[in-house]
C-alpha cells in the first residue's frame, strides 16, 4: 500500500500525540503503558551495534525524557530540530 | 560552533539568560574548536604522542566522546579529523573552497581506542598520528551545560537551541518542530532533541559530491538510506550521538538501536517517515 508524504506525516503526528499522552499519563503514575513501534522493517535485522558492552553507561538513563499532553502538539513551535 | 544559539526563558530576565549562555558557548568554542589554532583542543592535537594537562571542560568532553565511541562500537568516532580533511572539510564550512582537489591523507577512524584519559591528574594522551574532533557531541553537551547553568541561576523553565540541537527544562510543554517533517510537533516536556542528516554541509570535491557525515568504517561520507534522523533523549549529548549513529546504521538497523536504548526516533527516507518508540 502506498501513501502520500502528507498521509505519512499525519499518521506520525497522531502516533506521536498518542505516545505523548501515554508518556504524560505514565509520568503521573496513572498508566503503565508503552506502545510498540509500528511500520515495516521494525525488528527483522540485527542491530549492528551491541548494547553498551563496555558498561560505561553512556546511554544510561537515555529514556529519562517526557512528552507533554496531546494538546500541545499543535500551534507555533518553540524550537525546531534540524540538521546543522 | 558555526551555528546560531537561541534561548527561551518564559517570564525570566532574557538579557541575563542570553549573556550567561553566550559566555558559556564562547568558553566552549575557545576550548574545543578545531578551527581555532589557539584553542585548547588544537594545542592538545598538536602535542599528540604525549600526555597533556587539560581543563576540566576538555577532559569531560573527551571522556564523554570516548565513552560514546565505546558504547557504539566505534560508529560514533571522535578521531575522524584526517578523514574530514581528506574529503575537503578542513576549514569552517563557510570558508570551504569550491571543488578543491583531494589531498592525500591517511584514514583516521578508530584512533579513539588509543586515547588515554587520566581523570585524577586531568591528563589526555592522544596517540601520535591521531587527532580528536568533538563536533556534534560538544554542541550537545554545551546545550546540556547551558540548561544546567540556567537552572542554577534561577531559570527553572528554559529552552536552549544550538542550531537545531535543543533541550528543555521546567514544567511547561514545548512544541518542537522538525524541519525535515513539516507539520510535525514534538510536545517535549523534559529532555532533548537532535537531528542528523546529509542534507546540509554538502560540497563538491573535484566533481564528487561530499557531505560532512563520515562513516568510520570507510572513512568516506556515509552511504545511508536515511535523509535525516531525529532522536529524543534525556540529554542533548545522548540525542546527538544517537542521531549520528542512526544515520550511519540506516533505517532498518537504526530502529532496534534506538528502541533498545529507550530512545524515541523519527527516521526519514526518500519515501517514508517513521516513528521509533522505546521498548
Amino acid at each position: 500500500m502506498t501513501s502520500t508524504r502528507a498521509e505519512q506525516v499525519e499518521r506520525l503526528r497522531r502516533r506521536l500525540v498518542a505516545v505523548a499522552a501515554a508518556s504524560f499519563a505514565a509520568t503521573f503514575g496513572l498508566v503503565a503503558h508503552h506502545a510498540r513501534a509500528g511500520g515495516s522493517g521494525s525488528s527483522q535485522a540485527p542491530a549492528q551495534v551491541q548494547q553498551d558492552s563496555s558498561g560505561n553507561g553512556f546511554f544510561a538513563g537515555s529514556d529519562n525524557y517526557s512528552f507533554g499532553d496531546s494538546g500541545s502538539s499543535s500551534g507555533a513551535p518553540a524550537g525546531q530540530s534540524r540538521v546543522s | 560552533m558555526g551555528t546560531e544559539v537561541s534561548v527561551l526563558v518564559p517570564g525570566g530576565d532574557a538579557e541575563r539568560a542570553e549573556a550567561l549562555v553566550r559566555d558559556l558557548f564562547e568558553e566552549w568554542e575557545q576550548a574545543l574548536s578545531r578551527f581555532r589554532p589557539d584553542s585548547e583542543l588544537s594545542r592538545l592535537n598538536d602535542a599528540a604522542g604525549g600526555p597533556v594537562a587539560v581543563s576540566p571542560l576538555l577532559h569531560s568532553v573527551a571522556d564523554a566522546a570516548i565513552a560514546a565511541a565505546r558504547a557504539t562500537d566505534g560508529l560514533f568516532d571522535p578521531t575522524l579529523l584526517p578523514d574530514l580533511a581528506r574529503i575537503g572539510y578542513d576549514r569552517t564550512f563557510a570558508e570551504l573552497e569550491p571543488d578543491a582537489a583531494a589531498p592525500s591523507l591517511p584514514r583516521g577512524g578508530g584512533g579513539w581506542r588509543g586515547v588515554q584519559l587520566d581523570p585524577r591528574k586531568l591528563l589526555v594522551t592522544v596517540p601520535a598520528g591521531v587527532a580528536l574532533e568533538f563536533g556534534g557531541i560538544a554542541k550537545g553537551m554545551a546545550v546540556d551545560a547551558a540548561l544546567d547553568l540556567l537552572r542554577r541561576e534561577g531559570f527553572a523553565e528554559a529552552l536552549v537551541d544550538a542550531g537545531g540541537d535543543l533541550g528543555v527544562q521546567g514544567g511547561r510543554v514545548w512544541p518542537v518542530a522538525v524541519e525535515e517533517v513539516p507539520g510535525l510537533r514534538i510536545p517535549l516536556a523534559r529532555g532533548a532533541v537532535a537531528t542528523s542528516g546529509t542534507g546540509r554541509r554538502r560540497w563538491l570535491q573535484h566533481g564528487r559530491p561530499r557531505h560532512h557525515l563520515v562513516d568510520p568504517r570507510s572513512g568516506e561520507p556515509a552511504r545511508t538510506d536515511l535523509r535525516a534522523a531525529t532522536v529524543v533523549a534525556a540529554t542533548c549529548r545522548q540525542a546527538e550521538v544517537a542521531a549520528t549513529v542512526a544515520m550511519l546504521l540506516g533505517s532498518v538497523a537504526a530502529e532496534p538501536f534506538l528502541r533498545e536504548r529507550g530512545l524515541t526516533g523519527i527516521l526519514l527516507t526518500d519515501d517514508r517517515v517513521s516513528l521509533v518508540e522505546a521498548a
